[in-house]
């Protein structure tokens, strides 16, 4: 599966940041066999490299994409453009459950990223998790293959939005504030709810 | 020849209509208003009407919220956002996760960046926030069909009880309160005799909530003008 998401509405930091896409992230594809339900598959490798482009392009003033993680060069740059740091998101896992094991018959989606933050020197600075999840609107759970790309592509919505809200832990703000101009006050940002 | 074809047709569309009308079970339903000030949209405004997605026993039906925006955009001339352009526009804020839940969350809402500019470029004034589902209560007798060589038949009885509740609260952007809620509550009991052939007579309590709701809803938002 692909598709378009929607570019956040949030402050863009003025950072220029790489960001580096794994095979396995690019490719990921998750196959399940059930007894009575038969085989399912989904690929979310094209999709979560469109959310995660779309989402980087959001937040931060550039975005350069790399091949190859770690850096050829010591400081890491992009084709002579420095970077402020690097982030490499990975699928760790994915679970899924059908109707036929649910007491509200629909699908069920979750999927488990871990974020790595990585500085321009190519150590590690941060990482984190995100538990994404998506279910099917219940007018589609007739629908198998509808159904749960449904349930998946509001997956990878939540996911979005986790990895929004994550950019404002603290540990994590610190740090990229302390890159920023100085020239530039940190960000005040609230959380909502 | 085509004032026949025009008469067979319609007289097709009266019969399915007739019969549509024939094997619907009655519904019964309650309106409720709760009005804490009057509200008018005017020219250039818009509106938006979102199902509430958070909870996780239920989920407001994306094809309600388009039927009460659609009760509300074709009797008036207020201009009504689509659920997901809205959602969408405002990225990742009115996700199931992030959308406010009270008044206190959406102010929190608009301090972030680039919020309040988008929904003043919307020209959105209120918010509608649709609220329940429609849900089967209750189901008696059973239904047994079976297949052959010379054709397939049905026998058996079966009834169940339907009910749909749905609220609708009504968020004023400009004045920054809710103006009211509107709530619909629709019941009723739907029949399926089969003889041969099963006979469904479906109590339709979605769609009545949906009318009931939506004219509400259509009175509610013009109500100002009727004051001035």
């Amino acid at each position: 599966m692909g598709g378009r998401y929607p570019e956040p509405r949030v402050e863009t930091i003025p950072l220029t940041i790489g960001v580096h896409y794994s095979e396995h992230f690019k490719t990921f594809r998750h196959e399940q066999t059930e007894k009575d339900a038969g085989t399912f598959v989904v690929e979310t490798g094209k999709a979560q490299v469109s959310l995660f482009n779309t989402l980087l392009k959001g937040a931060f003033a550039s975005v350069k994409k790399l091949k190859t993680f770690p850096c050829s060069t010591n400081p890491c740059a992009a084709k002579g453009v420095p970077l402020n740091a690097i982030m490499v998101p990975e699928t760790v896992k994915f679970e899924l459950s059908i109707p036929e094991y649910t007491q509200d018959k629909i699908y069920e989606v979750w999927i488990n990223y871990n974020i790595r933050l990585y500085g321009p020197d190519g150590a590690l600075l941060m990482e984190w998790p995100l538990v994404a999840y998506g279910k099917t609107p219940l007018k589609y759970f007739k629908l198998k293959k509808t159904a749960l790309s449904q349930a998946t592509r509001v997956a990878l919505r939540d996911a979005g939005v986790q990895f929004i809200l994550s950019l404002e832990q603290p540990q994590l703000r610190q740090w990229l504030d302390a890159q920023l101009p100085e020239s530039r006050p940190p960000q005040q940002l609230q959380v909502s709810q | 020849m085509k004032a026949i074809l025009f008469a067979s047709r319609s007289f097709k569309v009266a019969g399915f209509t007739g019969l549509l009308v024939l094997l619907s079970a009655c519904t019964n339903s309650i309106i409720d208003e709760v009005r804490h000030d009057y509200v008018d949209v005017a020219e250039g405004e818009s509106i938006v009407v979102i199902g509430r997605h958070h909870k996780s026993e239920y989920e407001t039906e994306l094809d309600f919220v388009r039927c009460i925006g659609l009760a509300i955009s074709e009797e008036t001339d207020i201009n009504v956002i689509p659920e997901q352009e809205f959602i969408d526009n405002l990225y990742p804020w009115f996700e199931p996760r992030t959308a406010p839940i009270r008044l206190a969350g959406m102010e929190n809402l608009l301090q972030r960046s680039g919020v309040k500019s988008q929904l003043t470029e919307m020209g959105i004034r209120h918010i509608i926030w649709i609220d329940g589902s429609t849900q089967v209560t209750s189901k008696a007798g059973s239904l047994a069909c079976g297949a052959s060589l010379t054709g397939a038949s049905c026998i058996g009885y079966m009834t169940w009880d339907s009910e749909a509740k749905y609220e609708a609260s009504i968020w004023d952007f400009k004045n920054r309160n809710e103006a009211g809620k509107v709530s619909a509550e629709a019941k009723g009991t739907s029949y399926m005799p089969a003889i041969i052939v099963p006979i469904p007579m479906i109590a339709r309590v979605k769609t009545t909530a949906c009318a009931g709701l939506g004219t509400q809803l259509r009175t509610f938002l013009t109500a100002g003008e009727v004051r001035e």
